[in-house]
């Protein structure tokens, strides 16, 4: 078979599933034509508290909260905000008996990279299950914190 | 290494596995588009309006070349389109592990808990372009809908 044709049935595969999508989502309301655009939506994984830069960085002074990291080990090692424990989300199960040194109801911030990751947010939900009771979620994470030149700290392995 | 790429019995094993994973792949997409909106979004790669597009024809599009890879109809254009996307895929991947996101892949489901991106969706995808890149070239057509229409009008 020749490679023009091959382009020509992509093109046509491709002119199908563009026409299909753009008529199902608009009769169905939904995706391109739905009401709430993906960015205006917060997740809704966990119920626990999301603060802002400026309560976390109250907490953070406080020195009474600890600040737990989700993001890879590697990242963490890169660079994370002074004095956070790296909990990578993968290896929850791994730092139990760790967490179990830490009274429930101790004031537990979860970070990852910012607006883009989940992991915070699925962290603290895990935590919660955990009988913690105090966490809250900085959303704005490690590129915000690491933006506003707040203390920061490297763990080379 | 030519019988095994133009094998009949081959080409019909992975059409039924690129046509079933696709199918499969493109539901809750096309379930939620909204949900899967999110997860392209957070590769940082496109303008909102864009996100909502792909997020709106991405899963049709699999779907699509599933079906027709399943049944045997235009199977060489949507392998090649496949293969396009899986291209596309890795190097979207590719681009947020070099930007160090930790970001859910969007991949086969939007569960939150479902695999993150990493160095094993890249080989995952890879794979997946190298099996779309052997339908592409082959010239194996029995067991395909499209040889027996064809057949059947030439018959006629």
């Amino acid at each position: 078979m020749k490679f023009s044709s091959i382009v020509r049935e992509s093109t046509i595969v491709l002119l199908l599933s563009l026409s299909i999508g753009f008529v199902y989502t608009y009769s169905t309301g939904k995706g391109y034509f739905g009401s709430t655009p993906p960015s205006k939506k917060r997740p809704s994984v966990a119920a626990a508290e999301l603060i802002d830069i400026h309560k976390a960085r109250q907490l953070h002074e406080s020195g009474q909260a600890l600040f737990i990291d989700a993001r890879h080990e590697f990242d963490y090692r890169l660079g994370h905000i002074a004095g956070a424990y790296s909990l990578p989300l993968a290896d929850f199960d791994q730092h139990i008996d760790t967490l179990n040194r830490f009274s429930r109801d101790r004031t537990i911030v979860t970070y990852c990279d910012g607006a883009q990751c989940n992991s915070s947010i699925e962290l603290a939900a895990m935590l919660q299950s955990r009988g913690f009771s105090n966490v809250y979620i900085f959303f704005g994470g490690w590129d915000e914190w690491k933006s506003k030149d707040l203390p920061t700290q490297v763990s080379p392995g | 290494m030519k019988k095994i790429l133009h094998s009949d019995y081959g080409a019909l094993a992975l059409r039924v596995f690129l046509g079933l994973l696709l199918i499969m792949a493109s539901i809750e997409k096309i379930h939620d588009p909204g949900a899967f909106a999110e997860s392209v979004a957070n590769y940082r790669l496109l303008p909102p309006f864009a996100v909502m597009g792909v997020a709106t024809v991405l899963p049709w599009i699999e779907l699509l070349s599933g079906l027709f890879l399943l049944i045997g109809i235009l199977v060489h254009g949507s392998a090649l389109l496949i293969s396009a996307l899986m291209l596309v895929f890795i190097i979207a991947i590719l681009s947020a592990l070099m930007r160090g996101l930790d970001i859910l892949c969007g991949c086969y489901t939007l569960d939150p808990s479902a695999s993150r991106i990493g160095w094993s969706k890249i080989i995952e995808n890879s794979g997946l372009l190298l099996l779309g890149i052997v339908l592409v070239i082959s010239k194996a057509r029995r067991f395909s809908l499209q040889r027996y229409l064809t057949e059947s009008m030439a018959g006629e």
